[in-house]
């Protein structure tokens, strides 16, 4: 019985490519509802910059040439839809990707998860900082408010979703 | 064990300086592009994207999952459209009569007429505004006759111009860009002005003005088809002084922009781009000369 009720669930038997794609799949599903449904709103500079949450998410998981990859080529996709210069995107997703990755050992020995949460937080806040600084330098001069909506629901919406960002079964992780 | 735990420090190792290799390598691209001509290298491929993403979003329209009218709205909606369309049956009637009139008043005044441009109908299916350009993506392209720099106009007046032309989408890029800049003068004033983007979605600064003549409250500006970019005459919003300097009320921003007309810029050719045929030339000479005589 007890094997039984130990019997990892269908989301824990699968395996990291499929967690991968499943995860790029969420984030390219999210980002077409924002291009298709929302931006003809008006309220696209509240919708989250899915790709972060793979950033963030895969970052805190395992630090690899796949995920960095995907990344590199989702942010390739936000550039060509946003307009944005090409590479934009794609290193402001792989400064979350590698600062989230630099909190990932500790936070495996650390029970409370404060090490996890500060890691996330600091993905976030970092790339958010970046995008600014990078985006200023490019245009000359750009308002915070433009980009800050998007970075704070992504933060905001990173929570509830993150297992499914998560590319090990490890469960020292969450 | 310890070797396992060294090879796996080493492929972490590997793996973060190929990530911050890559970071800089997207950093040194970014920088690049500063200079156009090497950003422009990158346009076919965001063409191709603004064709999916249109003719996604057409698709998913069609079958809208956020449509919630029922027959009742529809009804109601088809009312009000036959109500306006019997309002608007009366007024081509006067402007037909109008037309006709005014063709006579130029023939008797011998009036070089404008040809009226020939444009293409299109949908704005979505939007991408951003810190890097508030543009508008329409579901026309070259394939319907769209090309670069045509002017897109909705019925409060210009909206934009194209600035990417896909097989069968055009990037429209808004009055209200950073990057816009607009000749445009007063109506009524004449003065002539820049119109510079760049200042939300309402206003428009109206920089580089020759004259020190003020406008007057509340006319429209007008585009003065300077530089050729622009026809002359296209209503683009309405003169309002604020503080001690005067800005554009955008018509932009009094509706939504839905349906829109993407125009051709009229170029005028000048005198020494299109010269006469040398024997047209010569008959004004020999007039002269008969003049002398």
């Amino acid at each position: 019985m007890s094997g039984f009720a130990n019997k990892p669930s269908a989301w824990g038997r699968t395996g990291s490519t499929a967690r991968l794609i499943i995860g790029a799949i969420i984030v390219l599903f999210v980002g077409y509802i924002g291009v298709v449904f929302i931006a003809p709103t008006g309220l696209d500079v509240f919708w989250p910059y899915a790709p972060l949450w793979a950033a963030v998410g895969w970052g805190a998981s395992r630090l690899s040439f796949r995920p960095a990859g995907a990344l590199a080529l989702l942010g390739l996709i936000m550039d060509l839809v946003t307009d944005a210069p090409v590479g934009c995107w794609s290193s402001i997703l792989l400064v979350a990707f590698l600062t989230a990755s630099i909190f990932r050992q500790q936070a495996l020995t650390d029970k409370t998860g404060i090490i996890r949460f500060f890691g996330d937080v600091s993905g976030f806040v970092l790339s958010f900082m970046f995008a600014r600084w990078l985006m200023g330098s490019y245009l000359g001069s750009v308002e915070t408010r433009e980009i800050i909506g998007g970075f704070l629901s992504a933060a905001l919406l990173y929570y509830p979703l993150r297992p499914l960002f998560r590319l090990t079964t490890d469960e020292r992780v969450d | 064990m310890a070797t396992l735990g060294r090879d796996r420090k080493a492929k972490r190792q590997v793996v973060r300086t190929f990530v911050v290799v890559a970071i800089v390598a997207a950093l040194a691209l970014v920088l690049f592009q500063t200079a156009p001509s090497i950003r422009g290298a990158s346009q076919p491929l965001r063409a191709g994207m603004d064709d999916i993403v249109v003719q996604s979003a057409s698709s998913s329209r069609q079958g809208s999952l956020f449509d919630f009218n029922n027959d009742e709205e529809l009804q109601a909606e088809i009312e009000r459209l036959q109500v306006e369309n019997r309002q608007l049956a009366i007024w081509r009637d006067a402007a037909t009569s109008m037309t006709e009139r005014l063709q006579r008043y130029e023939e008797l005044l011998n009036l070089a007429s404008e040809p009226l441009p020939q444009g293409i109908s299109a949908r704005v299916v979505t939007e991408t505004d951003g810190p890097f350009a508030e543009t508008r993506l329409a579901n026309a392209g070259a394939l319907h006759g769209v090309r670069l720099g045509h002017v897109a106009v909705n019925t409060q007046g210009v909206i934009g111009r194209v600035i990417r032309v896909g097989n069968r989408s055009s990037r429209i890029l808004l009055v209200t860009d950073f990057n816009s800049r607009v000749p445009v003068m007063g109506e009524i004033s004449g003065v002539r002005a820049i119109l510079a983007g760049g200042s939300g979605s309402e206003f428009g600064q109206l920089i580089d003005r020759p004259e020190q003549a003020p406008f007057v409250q509340g006319e429209s500006i007008v585009t003065s088809g300077e530089g050729n970019a622009f026809p002359r005459g296209l209503r683009i919003g309405r003169a309002v002084l604020s503080g001690e300097e005067w800005v554009a009320q955008l018509s932009l921003s009094e509706a939504p922009v839905d349906f829109v007309r993407l125009l051709p810029a009229q170029t005028i050719p000048t005198p020494e781009e299109d010269p006469l045929p040398e024997a047209v030339e010569a008959e004004p000479e020999t007039s002269a000369e008969m003049g002398q005589r």
